[in-house]
């Protein structure tokens, strides 16, 4: 399998790129006899590492069931995932775990923090479960609360912060343990228009200054034009594939509603 | 930071689950009364006299147990549901679906000592209160004791660790099958809208209502035979069943019909909230519903015989104190003075029951009567009858 490959970088430029993910045919059905629905058709991409990808679609297009089998919360029916070169489908259950624990972070669109826990505890948990010392552990978490700005309200529970700064403490959780993908699933769905735009900086924040990798998928036109790149699902299959190259985020938008206006409402194949 | 996280859960858990904990807590102390009551001193004391009464005890316990292991099942698994996407979370975080069950586990046990401690003291006032009720259906004098039996507490304790053994078995059972998808969407599981379709059901409303009524009927009647009563007690649970069978679709039929009734005041929101509660807590209702019905059945049947009891004595034995003479001219007066020193006498009859050489009134006394038969004979050493020829009847 190729490791590395050309891309035509953000800045127009052709560079060799190095492949982080791959879904090779990927199919998904749910159902029984006589009634199957096929949520994904042989749907084939890469991420490159260091991108900002987002995956849109209608409701019903596939799009949350393709976040799902590429972080592992769901199995695939047919085809492969490859991380790097391990290809997920083919790993037992213990070895998922301790996939998701060392590669991946979680960005949800209600949040998912536990209420038990302090803003700083939520993110301390996930180091812990790593097996972090606690001197590493209290110097990361500290730099990665300060980078995000919620140092002010560690002590806090989630019940007492707003729906952004919960969000906030969920993307510092996601990479305090520097995996090598975020995968957020419409991340600022619970948001107000401003906590959605601090949210959608801090991404860029965390894929430009901390290299970090993101897979967003969102049915918002606005917070997918912060993506470096947009593929496009449609009765789940990738129909279309955008590349901000070094267009500005307004024209990068507009072009997205372009191709959303002749996409409409997608429905998912009843076979 | 894992214990951190069990402690606190355990607390949120017991403030969420607040009607569980009471629940818990209720069943503990009765379990507390009943088990303290077997292990009792003062219950020793009516045991000799009523055997039964150990026996009842104990069937009581035992379907308590049965109770208990059923609850703690419902709730430990009902708890899973609300939290699936929280155990999802854990499982995405990194954690081991080991290290989840470790935590549930422990939680479940934080909360099971603490609805156990908090019914011992509740419990130990059952005890005294279920035996007081036993003494007054006897009509026995009762002292409350302090009395306080370690034995009560550690079967208690056992049959809810068991129960709780039970269900988290079960429980690491069930967590084991599970994915990760399927912890992330289980509390989704109510979302999909499912109208109760099946309208034909409402006639089960009819048929348990028509059976129920036949039932008292009978009972009312005494129209059951030995052998048919538990074909009939069979039937009630099963109607009790039908009946919640068929309440939801019996509601939501009403609605559809647009009846007048669903226009006036909140009715309409009464309605489906009484069709969809009925509709998810169906077997639970009726579980309780039989369980209520046997309780009240069974109390009846306390008060009923301990009535009979009552009016019986007051029937056969209308008097308090017998005394009896082989003389056939006694006159009790010694007997009269020594009453009458010590207690309040109100009236006394004396009759002189040696006629004419004949003991038909002997007989019937012997017969009737406990006490006049089995007189020790002092010279023989053995029970045997002795003539009464004169004897006198104190009221007090």
């Amino acid at each position: 399998m190729l490791r590395y490959h050309n891309r035509i970088n953000a800045e127009g430029n052709e560079k060799k790129m190095e492949r982080l993910l791959y879904a090779d045919k990927v199919e998904k059905y749910y159902g029984a006899k006589g009634n199957v629905t096929k949520a994904l058709n042989r749907v084939e991409f890469e991420i490159i590492k260091g991108e900002f990808t987002g995956i849109m679609g209608a409701s019903g297009s596939g799009k949350s069931t393709l976040l799902n089998v590429l972080s592992t919360i769901d199995s695939v029916t047919a085809g492969h995932i490859y991380f790097e070169n391990t290809d997920i489908t083919a790993l037992k259950e213990e070895q998922l775990a301790a996939f998701r624990k060392e590669k991946l972070g979680f960005v949800f669109q209600d949040f998912n923090l536990l209420d038990t826990l302090t803003i700083e505890e939520n993110i301390t948990l996930a180091m812990t479960l790593r097996g972090s010392d606690k001197q590493e552990t209290g110097r990361r978490i500290e730099e990665v609360m300060k980078q995000l700005g919620i140092s002010e309200i560690r002590g806090k529970f989630p019940y007492e912060v707003s729906g952004g700064q919960k969000q906030r403490c969920a993307c510092a959780r996601a990479v305090v343990n520097n995996p090598m993908i975020i995968m957020a699933d419409e991340p600022t769905g619970a948001l107000d228009s401003k906590s959605a735009q601090m949210l959608l900086d801090t991404f860029i924040t965390l894929n430009e200054e901390m290299d970090a990798t993101i897979l967003m998928v969102t049915h918002d036109a606005f917070s997918a034009s912060y993506c470096k790149r947009i593929l496009f699902l449609k009765d789940g299959e990738i129909f279309h594939e955008l590349i901000r190259g070094g267009k500005s985020r307004r024209d990068f938008l507009n072009q997205i509603l372009d191709v959303l206006s002749l996409t409409g409402g997608g429905v998912t194949n009843a076979e | 930071m894992l214990n951190k996280l069990t402690l606190r859960n355990a607390k949120r858990s017991a403030k969420d689950y607040l009607i569980y904990l009471v629940t818990m807590v209720i069943i503990s102390a009765l379990m507390f009364g009943f088990h303290g009551m077997i292990f009792s001193s003062d219950m020793r004391a009516l045991y000799g006299e009523f055997a039964i009464f150990a026996a009842l005890i104990g069937i009581a316990s035992f379907f308590i147990m049965f109770i208990v292991i059923w609850l703690v099942h419902y709730m430990v698994n009902f708890m899973l549901e609300k939290r699936s996407r929280e155990f999802g979370t854990y499982l995405l975080l990194g954690m081991k679906k080991i290290q989840i069950t470790r935590i549930f586990r422990r939680e479940n046990i934080i909360l099971g000592v603490l609805s156990m401690l908090l019914g011992v003291l509740p419990g130990f006032l059952c005890q005294k209160i279920f035996v007081n009720a036993f003494y007054a259906i006897l009509d026995a004098e009762y002292r409350i004791s302090a009395e306080f039996s370690p034995w009560g507490v550690l079967i208690t304790f056992g049959v809810l660790v068991f129960a709780y053994l039970l269900a988290l078995v079960r429980v690491k059972r069930k967590f084991k099958k599970m994915h990760i998808r399927d912890f992330i969407y289980m509390d989704k599981q109510n979302e999909r809208i499912v109208s109760e379709s099946k309208m034909w059901k409402k006639i089960f409303v009819f048929i348990a209502i028509a059976y129920i009524i036949c039932f008292n009927v009978l009972v009312f009647t005494s129209g059951m035979t030995d052998r048919s009563v538990w074909g009939f007690v069979g039937g009630l649970i099963a109607a009790i069943y039908l009946l919640y069978a068929g309440l939801s679709s019996f509601f939501v039929d009403y609605i559809k019909k647009k009846h007048k009734a669903i226009y006036k005041d909140a009715n309409l929101f009464v309605f489906r909230q009484l069709a969809s509660k009925i509709r998810t807590m169906r077997f639970t209702m009726g579980t309780l519903t039989i369980l209520f019905t046997a309780a009240l059945l069974g109390w009846t049947v306390v008060m009923m015989f301990a009535d009979y009891q009552k009016t019986e004595l007051d029937r056969q034995v209308p008097f308090d104190v017998a005394v009896f003479s082989d003389k056939p001219d006694a006159s009790f007066e010694e007997q009269l003075q020594v009453l009458h020193e010590n207690a309040d006498l109100g009236d006394f009859h004396r009759y002189n029951i040696y006629e004419n050489g004949t003991d038909p009134v002997n007989q019937f006394l012997y017969s009737h009567i406990d006490g006049t038969w089995k007189m020790k004979s002092l010279k023989m050493g053995k029970w045997e009858a002795v003539p009464i020829l004169a004897m006198i009847l104190i009221w007090g």
